[in-house]
């Protein structure tokens, strides 16, 4: 597939999905198909790909435990044992893996070499991009219990109250083009890249332009986004001089891109959390864990290999055999 | 992107895959379909419906292994692991980078096992399994070493050796199988090594190594080839007596024996560390791993010592308590010197020479006379599996700083757990992948050269009997004057069994001080 149609056909696959939304949201007696019935229907996908995604995981056998070592072991032989980047028992891997979900961890170590081949630059560019959407992302879903609310929760009070434009938006959506231009740009992404992740990407990019087309130039009344809002909730259908079509179309595209998480690479969110080379402690050698599965036992075999050379000269007499050393070292 | 842009390049050109197998070869390590066959080919010989079997395979590996399935469902395709892979650093082929080459079969897995992938096909990213797509699939996946160094920087810590090693399961399942790997394993199974050697031969050797080792040290060495009641039994890589560079370790090791005084049995039958079933499927793996175990049961030693073998330790750390249950018969190693018990060690009942050694130092159990290595001026190579899967790194720096004077590290991003393969390991240091091998080396072999222009080093020591193999050759074509050496044969040097005594030569035979 060539790189203009891997990028088009998806992006045609996004606008056709919020053209069809914006249009039936605002057929009279068509809305429910949209919203919230298409909404909810698009998260009752999400829980039964949840479990159908972990379970998928969690039914999988595991033959042996396949952690990475990123750092000194714990042994009485370490001069400084590292028990989060190498973990020798639970809490360290706890630890471990909370550095790889609210720090990107491994990410953090990002190098590229220096053009000049002088050696290993740090390259810290994806790492801030993915930590700045990340968290823009997570800022921003934070500030829709504004909409309802009109205040964020908790310790989150300082940020500023739903609806409008949030700089949490403007971050988000910087951050986001930047991957994309990202992917685009380099020469080994853009080999590895699928239609499937720019259509994420745009899928992401669309929730977020919809969502400030609704908050801000659709001219709807704060009650009216909150009336809106609640019917996903309540699943009652507010009166209609309280229904904002453009925010209800928002909450279906939003609704449709979460859908997806379980059934695409969106799974990583999950993933990060169970990844066998960082979840496990690396103690395998201290404590015994049985094999997984079944792997076929041959047996063994000493007295075979005794008797084979059984009619041998003895260890230290000339044996006259010229080793190979066609195979192996 | 263009379709030539995305088929990268051949992967089929000579030196850059592996030549094929012999039927006698795969019938012996029991892979099916057995017959002769050549990558050069056109037909493989494939049994007639492979594709059915191949997906059947993948399947029950999905269904049988978490790893691979939360890989194959995970990666987001940021990239950040392709400049991190040796093969992409020095050869550039995009499609012989991490990501890449999992694609390779996670297109086969989204067209076959996701409901995006069956309805979409290539537009969800999915490809269909056909001849070519295969041949692709098989070249990639024994063109990765197994190094384990993109995982080190993915945020879902995606191992792309635990992939390859997935794909050469399921390969060996439709008669896809190389003899430089099988073979390595049948030897291992019929004669106890890689090399070959039957018992006696391997006798011979060791005393051949035992004589050199006392013409130098002014001292009898012991030693014993299966001996029953011995308290440790003493793994290592078969290179280790039979091939130069190697053999000076393992004259340092029958030096270091000697000095202690210990307890210690070599065996012929389970003679060799190496496991190359782990490059092959896990059946062969636990075959030969379970020689080793079964080895120490017969012998009824309490515990393993095991050498300066690099992909060995994979399989003792990661299988071999989980397969053997050593815990019935062996015993958590304790150091019959110092009194240390290596605790971390206790299901497995085995620890790696470079442990036992640096627990010695921690002790002062050794008199190390340091300037007998000023001839060296050397630098350290982490072996891809000491480092990312046991994560030592402290040992093997104490046992150099207490054998020599001269040492420098590497690029800080290049050494420990962030180490650049050799190019040569997971099964791949043939002949045939020359051109392969030398241009995943060359990052390694960089950062050497860069060195020997700041310290005149000329010496690379590392603790693998591979990485010992391929250095040699490799950093003579891209640097020049660097040899090879492992830490056995530094401390060796060093060894002081009296006072106020003189040696002449080094391990190589060499006049002290003179190095390389």
């Amino acid at each position: 597939m060539s790189k203009k149609a891997q990028i088009l056909v998806p992006a045609g696959v996004v606008c056709s999905i919020v053209a069809l939304a914006e249009v039936v949201v605002r057929i009279p007696g068509w809305e429910f198909i949209i919203y919230p019935g298409g909404a909810l229907v698009c998260f009752y996908i999400l829980g039964a790909g949840l479990i159908w995604r972990i379970g998928g995981w969690v039914i999988s056998r595991q033959p042996f435990k396949i952690p990475l070592a990123a750092g000194q072991q714990t042994a009485p032989t370490a001069a400084k044992p590292q028990p989060v980047e190498n973990p020798s028992g639970r809490v360290g891997a706890i630890a471990r893996v909370a550095g790889e979900i609210l720090f990107f961890r491994s990410l953090l170590r990002n190098t590229r070499p220096a053009a000049d081949g002088s050696g290993y630059l740090r390259s810290r560019a994806l790492w801030v991009a993915a930590i700045v959407m990340h968290y823009s992302f997570l800022v921003v879903m934070i500030r829709h219990h504004g909409v309802v609310h009109k205040t964020n929760p908790g310790v989150l009070m300082f940020l500023p109250g739903g609806g409008g434009l949030g700089l949490s938006t403007i971050v988000l959506a910087i951050a986001l083009l930047y991957l994309a231009a990202r992917r685009l740009k380099q020469a080994t992404p853009v080999v590895s890249s699928t239609p499937a992740d720019f259509y994420h990407l745009t899928l992401f990019l669309a929730v977020i332009a919809t969502g400030i087309y609704a908050s801000i130039f659709s001219g709807a009344t704060p009650e009216q986004t909150r009336s809106t809002f609640m019917a996903f909730a309540t699943r009652v259908f507010p009166a209609p001089e309280l229904f904002s079509p453009t925010f209800a179309a928002h909450v279906f595209i939003a609704s449709f891109f979460f859908a997806g998480i379980p059934y695409s690479k969106l799974a990583h969110s999950m993933a990060a959390i169970v990844s066998p080379t960082r979840s496990a402690a690396n103690n395998s050698r201290r404590r015994r864990r049985k094999v997984g599965i079944e792997i076929e036992d041959e047996g063994g075999s000493y007295s075979e290999w005794e008797k084979r050379f059984s009619g041998r000269p003895g260890p230290g007499a000339s044996a006259g055999v010229e080793p190979s050393a066609e195979a192996g070292e | 992107m263009t379709d030539d842009r995305r088929k990268g390049r051949d992967p089929l050109r000579p030196g850059y895959i592996l030549g094929g197998a012999k039927k006698t070869t795969m019938a012996e390590a029991g892979i099916p379909f057995a017959r002769d066959w050549k990558t050069a080919d056109a037909d493989w010989g494939l049994p007639n419906d492979w594709q059915k079997i191949f997906l059947q395979a993948f399947r029950r590996e999905l269904r049988q292994n978490r790893a691979l399935k939360i890989f194959m469902d995970t990666c987001v395709r940021c990239g950040a692991c392709a400049d991190k892979c040796h093969y992409y650093l020095g050869g550039g082929d995009p499609k012989n980078s991490p990501v890449a080459r999992a694609e390779l079969l996670r297109s086969v897995y989204r067209q076959y096992f996701t409901a995006s992938g069956r309805l979409f096909g290539p537009l969800a990213g999915g490809r269909r399994l056909t001849v070519d797509s295969l041949k692709e699939l098989t070249a990639y996946f024994y063109q990765c070493s197994e190094c384990r160094r993109c995982s080190v920087y993915c945020s879902f810590g995606i191992d792309t050796a635990e992939i390859t090693m997935a794909v050469r399961e399921i390969l060996l399942e439709i008669g896809i199988g190389f003899d430089w790997i099988l073979e390595a394993v049948n030897r291992c199974d019929r004669f106890g090594n890689h090399i070959g050697a039957p018992p006696d031969a391997v006798a011979e050797n060791i005393e051949f190594l035992a004589d050199e080792t006392e013409a130098i040290i002014g001292r009898k060495i012991n030693w014993s080839l299966g001996r029953t009641g011995a308290e440790i039994l003493f793994v290592t890589s078969s290179a280790d007596f039979y091939a130069e560079p190697q053999i000076f370790t393992g004259m340092g090791y029958l030096a270091l024996f000697e000095y202690l005084g210990l307890d210690v049995t070599i065996s012929a039958y389970a003679g060799d560390g190496g496991n190359f079933g782990l490059f092959s499927s896990r059946r062969l793996m636990k075959k030969l791993n379970g020689k080793i175990y079964e080895e120490a049961r017969r012998l009824g030693v309490k515990w393993i010592l095991g050498g300066e073998c690099g992909h060995m330790w994979r399989v003792f750390s990661q299988a071999s308590a989980a397969l053997n249950d050593p815990g019935k018969y062996l015993e958590a190693p304790i150091s019959p010197i110092t009194g240390t018990r290596f605790g971390h060690a206790a299901a497995s009942g085995a620890i790696h020479i470079v442990e036992f050694l640096a627990d010695l130092i921690d002790h002062g159990s050794l008199q190390l006379d340091r300037s007998r290595n000023d001839g060296y001026r050397t630098t350290f190579h982490d072996s891809c599996n000491p480092a990312r899967v046991l994560g030592m790194f402290d040992e093997p720096r104490k046992i150099i700083n207490a054998a020599m004077n001269n040492f420098w590290e590497m690029d800080s991003e290049t050494i420990r757990e962030k180490t650049l393969c050799c190019g040569s390991g997971g099964g791949l240091h043939a002949e045939a992948l020359e051109q392969l091998r030398f241009e995943g080396g060359k990052p390694r072999a960089d950062e050497v050269g860069k060195l020997k222009q700041r310290q005149a080093i000329n010496m690379l020591l590392t603790i693998c009997s591979i990485d010992k193999a391929v250095f040699g050759p490799l950093l003579d074509h891209w640097v020049g004057g660097v040899e090879v050496g492992g830490l056995a044969e530094m401390l060796a040097n060093a060894l002081v069994f009296e006072p106020g005594e003189l040696r002449k030569t080094d391990m190589r035979g060499r006049a002290i001080n003179s190095g390389g």
